[in-house]
């Protein structure tokens, strides 16, 4: 079989698709997990009341008031789970992430507040909650740790070291660093930030077994694990159908076709929904298995954000030295992250943030050393950045106070040490791709009239000192990159896999497990397919993420979505065309006649990707439904189904034992500006402007990454000025939306957002990842801004009133 | 011990005169609900300190609206709402402080919802509406069923944390305020939250400051969020009277009269320095304020 | 529904909803929210806080945005109930609605239920003196950084003012004063 000329068109990406999810969101019918429909009983869940300690007891209250008895609740502890269940001979009690350390429920030590001991279950939703506070954990206190940078090196799992050299060894870097002209030290921290997506978590569990393990009249207890084969099915808001998937499997000691976990709807997931679903998932089964009932899991807002991930604390100790022209030479960081109690995914959070920790920036000699230490606190997880954000507010604050030391225009000192193509990352990564960040930046600076904006913000300074009043403006400016996808070799471990597959109707249904949570990854994923094989939206369905539907494309998480999974869309729905053409539903006659016009908006001649034809829009589109809705009869999955699994593309390898190497095979690259405005009485910051300047590849759908770009920006203004975790031993104070302050619409300026495209050779239509890009720019941007305008150099977040106005106290006090 | 909502109980009387007769009821007291925004909020959280709830809504034929006495003095309905308020034009000209912080309280939400009759049984240190109430010299007006009608001002009705001279039998009908000697100028208010809506008050201040020949001649000043109500700040007023505003030691004799008279705390919204250094910051910017708008309305100005 | 076999005191409250007549029997103090959602089975009408911060939760009572979470059942007795079910009107969406998807207002949704319900109210009633901005401050998102939906809000005046008569006629049947 053979075409004559590929069309290699694209009629949907890199236009502005309405979403497909977005019709039944705007009236109100959209499903989330608490929508759906339900009957079973209501989980509750007992947590620790302190730090540290151990558990030596729990006492039932009297729920005589409530009209209530014990005897109507099931209760399960950790003595329900068998130590010995697991197939691999671990504590099933402990989660199956990173590290196997985090129980589901404290056996007998506990590591922070909050912590889950038990869980109880009642048909009233209103009952369970009264009743679970009144179940009093009884504890012994044990001393504990609360302050990451104080720990010592014994709270210290993991440490990363970087280095990158002319020379050898340490010497010859202190060597270096003596000689340049010019050094400049600073300390930097960042807080705890709650994701605060708007839906708290929420899971159902249902358990199917078999009929002699259901409770009887004869029989009305049962014991909690069954003694036939069973099966544990999950459906809640969720960003990582597999990794609950995996979690259930240990957890239960079931096989994989014991454990089935259906995504709903996410209402918002930013990371915080990416680990601590499994728990909840796992608490929601045991509820389920213990009284072979659906069992429903939602978590209030107060107990979501107590108990529940957030972004990691961190503190950065930065030492650079340059040449007299402000040109880096050197570069020393020592990076803390606060891991919390236990590891999660920690690890990777304290990789992303040391692989972005030196920015886009040439530097000959550099040393990191990153640790990430235990503390007892909830442990700190992912949240969009996932660890950058830290290390990126650090080094672009440091770069202007580098500026400043130097008389020099921060533009200029960023301009100075941008690398180019060929040139070298700090984690020794060549740039082979197209970049052109001068030219990138340059674009940035005119859009906002850097020049000019600094310049009037300065005389209006001067103007406003001269007649006493108090608001004084300032713009400041972040350069910076994201890796998108899994670090290194991390997405050849994922192995993800793809389905498409021919659907009765003549549509074509993409088979991914990543799960809506607002990105868009419906209607994107829907653009990519219909562009490969030519069809319409309309022909084009995406399947819900159900690990009995859908194969293993890995999590839903690291910018990963369009550009990695994407791609592989894109290649499963050429491989479907393959498995058409070669079985004869596709032919000659099919063929869309030469030179037959696409449409108006139709981009003709450019191939998906590297590895993807690009036969798209070679049949009409009636042929193509024809041969889906043909293939889908025929019931042969060798020809109904398109599949494709991840490849690496060309090009070199991650070393993560010296941390040099091919740390993502693309990045993202970012200029952020921002102006505010003071009012120096009360030291409240306003944003005026903001500008989003970056470039990600090809835009897929330039709505959906406005409005991802915007989301994120927003979301780290919000962690720069307002949000803040406040801790009083170990508990957050500050655990509901009232005073923990997220931005409203009117703390906020609109946000322009500008794009340069220079496409990824391995991405689809050369997409890169964009959701966590805009997370890391807008904090040091703004908190330049402020130094601009005040002069006063605040170094940690958030720049808080009480934050400026001690620092104008103390700057009094020193004169 | 937290109770549940469905175990609550709650009454709508649609006349006040069966409202005052549960009221002056023995026993379990019934607490008074009109707009619910805080005490729905304390029931989520478990906090409630009643099991009977007397709802109000049904009274709108007697508690609802504003009203204009001939002298000049605004009554403000117990069940007036925020939103209601502030759409009133002559409130907007003769009390824009009282409209200005009822656009502050919350949100729009809040504000449909929300009541200055609320606000003062509330009590809470960190209200908006209420300070400046008290600024303008605002009475509420009380009525039981044994006891009738009387009123309070304001500045005598907070007694302490959370804590109101109402009496269990007592219902507050209305809010009166009166007509200002100084008026719409001299009224002066900022609340300072972390963001723009739906902000709690770190510190905040209500004013009415009166000029006369370029001096102070009279001063109401109430601190927001600095003490365990909002209240008057009597040293501070002292201090101000007679001030042209020009003094060059004014900053100081404010701090001077605000470091004896308040002791504001560390808290999970803000800190006892900040809430110190900017009150005293707010008082001096609603003296420049409260000068300028003042000399411009002797001008015969453009204020108006 | 769940509480319904607790003990307590249970009142009658007749309230329309959406046009309709409704009667529910409920505990008096129980949330409007819950009333809505659980009672009614209207479930488009969300709960992000339970304290009147979110704004999820937002319903027109007798016209005027409230969050049902901080609304007792009791105190609607009587009174007209819009949610975001009832924003259209014979299968119509509200222009406000229309507008939300055009620009991209609904991301990851869950928000979008009250913010198009209070965004309804300023297409129909008008804006506060700091314009759209002030109007939905009451309603978080943490997705769209709210540019999508003030670009919505805007552009669904600009119908409604292109329309003699605006939108409050159309889209609306009780929107009471």
């Amino acid at each position: 079989m053979n075409i004559a000329r590929p069309v290699a068109a694209r009629a949907h990406v890199g236009h502005s698709r309405p979403r497909p999810d977005a019709d039944a969101k705007v009236r109100g019918t959209a499903p989330y997990v608490d929508d759906l429909p339900f009957e079973g009983l209501h989980g509750a869940t007992i947590r620790t009341p302190i730090a540290r300690g151990r558990v030596t007891g729990l006492r039932f209250g009297d729920l005589s008031d409530l009209g209530a008895d014990w005897s109507e609740f099931a209760v399960v502890t950790a003595q329900d789970i068998p130590r010995r269940s697991a197939k691999d001979g671990v504590d099933p009690n402990l989660v199956a992430l990173i590290e196997r350390d985090q129980p589901f429920l404290v056996r007998d030590a506990f590591e922070h507040m909050h912590e889950p001991v038990a869980l109880i279950a009642h048909p009233s939703l209103e009952v369970v909650r009264a009743a679970a506070e009144r179940v009093e954990v009884v504890v012994e206190a044990l001393p504990a740790r609360l302050d990451f940078r104080t720990a010592g090196e014994d709270a210290v799992f993991k440490t990363i070291t970087v280095r990158r050299d002319a020379g050898e060894d340490a010497d010859a870097f202190a060597a270096e660093l003596a000689a340049c002209a010019v050094r400049v030290e600073g300390v930097y921290e960042t807080q705890a930030q709650e994701q605060c997506y708007i839906e708290p978590n929420g899971m159902i569990a249902r358990v199917v077994c078999d009929p002699d393990d259901l409770p009887s009249p004869e029989r009305p207890s049962v014991p909690t694990w069954p003694s036939k084969p069973f099966r544990v099915e999950v459906e809640g808001s969720l960003q990582c159908p597999y990794y609950v998937h995996k979690a259930l499997c240990s957890l239960f000691a079931l096989p994989e076709d014991g454990v089935r976990v259906a995504a709903t709807l996410a209402g918002g997931g930013f990371g915080g929904k990416e680990d601590y679903p499994s728990i909840l998932a796992g608490h929601a089964g045991l509820l389920a298995l213990k009284t072979r009932r659906p069992v429903k899991m939602i978590y209030d807002r107060a107990e979501d954000m107590v108990a529940t991930t957030k972004r990691h604390p961190s503190q950065s100790r930065i030492v650079t030295g340059h040449d007299a022209d402000g040109r880096l030479r050197c570069v020393q960081i020592d990076c803390r992250m606060d891991g919390g109690a236990y590891v999660t995914l920690t690890p990777v959070v304290l990789s992303r943030g040391v692989i972005h920790a030196v920015g886009p920036y040439e530097v000959p000699h550099v040393r990191i050393t990153a640790q990430a230490v235990h503390t007892n606190t909830p442990p700190h997880g992912a949240f969009r950045g996932f660890g950058a954000p830290q290390t990126v507010f650090a080094f672009e604050r440091h770069m202007d106070r580098v500026a400043t030391e130097l008389g020099l225009d921060p533009a200029e000192l960023r301009r100075r040490n941008l690398v180019v193509r060929g040139g070298t990352l700090a984690v020794s990564q060549t740039i082979e791709e197209p970049i052109a960040l001068e030219a990138w930046l340059d674009e940035a600076l005119d859009a906002f009239d850097w020049r000019g904006r600094r310049a009037r913000a300065e005389a209006f300074n001067h103007e406003a000192q001269v007649s006493g009043v108090a608001r004084r403006r300032g713009v400041g400016l972040a350069t910076f990159m994201h890796g998108a996808g899994f670090t290194g070799s991390g997405e050849d471990y994922l192995a993800s896999k793809v389905k498409v597959r021919a659907t009765a109707e003549g549509q074509l249904e993409i088979c991914t497990a990543q799960t809506e949570i607002g990105q868009g990854s419906i209607a994107v994923f829907s653009q990519i397919a219909a562009d490969t094989m030519g069809l319409q939206l309309a022909d084009v369905a995406v399947a819900r993420p159900d690990t009995d539907q859908v194969p293993n494309s890995g999590p839903t998480v690291a910018s990963r979505t369009s550009m990695v999974v994407g791609h592989l869309v894109a290649r499963a729905s050429e491989d479907l065309l393959g498995r058409l053409e070669r079985a004869g539903l596709l032919g000659e006659a099919d063929a869309r006649p030469e030179g037959e016009a696409l449409g108006e908006d139709v981009v003709v001649g450019e191939r998906p990707s590297a590895m993807v034809q690009g036969r798209g829009w070679s049949y009409r589109p009636e042929a193509l439904r024809r041969a889906l809705a043909a293939a889908a009869a025929s019931g042969d999955a060798e020809i109904a189904e398109g599949w494709a699994q991840y490849e690496r593309p060309p090009g070199g390898a991650w070393d993560d034992t010296v941390y040099k190497g091919v740390a993502y095979g693309t990045y993202a690259w970012a200029n952020y500006l921002a102006e505010v405005e003071v009012d120096g009485l009360t030291g409240e910051v306003k944003v005026l402007d903001f500008l989003a300047s970056q470039e990600i590849g090809r835009v897929l759908n330039p709505l959906l990454a406005h409005g991802q770009i915007e989301g994120g920006v927003v979301q780290a203004i919000g962690w720069a000025l307002l949000e803040d975790c406040v801790w009083k031993d170990g508990h957050l104070t500050n655990g509901n939306m009232t005073n923990y302050v997220v931005p409203t619409a009117a703390d906020v300026p609109p946000i322009q957002v500008r794009f340069q495209e220079s496409p990824y050779a391995y991405g689809p239509w050369g997409a890169k990842g964009i959701g966590e890009l805009p997370m890391d720019g807008p904090a040091p941007a703004l908190l330049n801004a402020i130094a601009h305008a005040t002069g006063i150099d605040l170094c940690a977040l958030p720049a808080s009133p009480e934050r400026i106005v001690a620092a104008q106290l103390a700057a009094e006090e020193a004169r | 011990m937290s109770g549940m909502i469905s175990q609550l109980q709650a009454s709508r009387p649609t006349d006040l005169d069966a409202a005052l007769a549960l009221l002056a009821e023995a026993g379990d007291p019934w607490r008074p609900l009109a707009g619910g925004t805080d005490l729905l909020v304390e029931a989520q959280h478990g906090r409630l300190q009643h099991r009977r709830f007397l709802d109000l809504s049904g009274l709108q034929g007697s508690l609802g609206g504003l009203r204009w006495h001939a002298d000049g003095t605004l009554e403000v309905g117990a069940l007036c709402t925020y939103l209601q308020l502030q759409r009133d034009a002559r409130v907007q000209a003769e009390y824009p402080a009282l409209c200005a912080m009822a656009r502050l309280v919350g949100a729009a939400q809040i504000q449909a919802r929300g009541t200055l009759a609320g606000n003062i049984e509330n009590a809470s240190p960190a209200a908006d509406v209420a300070p400046v109430l008290l600024a303008l010299g605002a009475r509420v007006r009380l009525q039981s069923a044994a006891r009738g009608v009387r009123e309070v001002a304001l500045d005598d009705y907070w007694t302490g944390y959370r804590q109101t001279v109402r009496g269990q039998d007592e219902l507050i009908v209305a809010v009166l305020v009166p007509p200002q000697p100084f008026g719409p100028h001299a009224q002066w208010s900022r609340k300072v939250g972390t963001r723009s809506w739906q902000a709690i008050t770190k510190v905040g201040i209500a004013a009415r400051i009166g000029w006369a020949e370029g001096r102070i001649v009279e001063a109401r000043i109430v601190a927001v969020s600095m003490a365990a109500t909002p209240c008057r700040v009597a040293a501070i007023e002292q201090a101000l009277l007679g001030c042209s505003g020009e003094e060059p030691d004014l900053a100081a004799r404010i701090a001077t009269a605000q470091q004896s008279a308040l002791r504001p705390l560390d808290d999970v919204r803000s800190t006892a320095a900040y809430r110190a250094t900017v009150f005293g910051r707010l008082v001096l910017q609603a003296v420049c304020e409260t000068k300028g708008a003042a000399g411009d309305a002797g001008k015969g100005g453009s204020a108006a | 529904m769940a509480h319904d076999h607790l003990p307590g005191p249970r009142t009658t409250v007749r309230m329309r909803i959406n046009g309709e007549e409704k009667t529910v029997r409920v505990a008096p103090m129980r949330r409007l929210l819950d009333v809505l959602r659980e009672d009614v089975g209207l479930k488009g009408t969300k709960e992000g806080c339970g304290e009147g911060e979110c704004g999820a939760c937002t319903v027109l009572l007798d016209g005027e945005p409230v969050c049902s979470c901080l609304v007792a059942a009791l105190q609607c007795e009587g009174r007209e109930v819009r949610t975001v079910e009832g924003l259209e009107s014979h299968g119509v969406l509200h222009p406000v609605q229309e507008a939300f998807l055009q620009h991209g207002g609904a991301q990851c949704g869950i928000c979008t239920p009250g913010m198009v319900v209070t965004a309804a109210w300023l297409v129909d009633k008008g804006l506060p003196p700091g314009g759209i901005r002030e109007g939905i401050a009451g309603n978080i998102c943490r997705c769209t950084g709210y540019g999508a939906i003030v670009d919505s809000v805007e552009d669904a005046i600009v119908r409604c003012q292109r329309k003699a008569g605006g939108c409050a006629q159309e889209g609306s049947e009780g929107g009471a004063a």
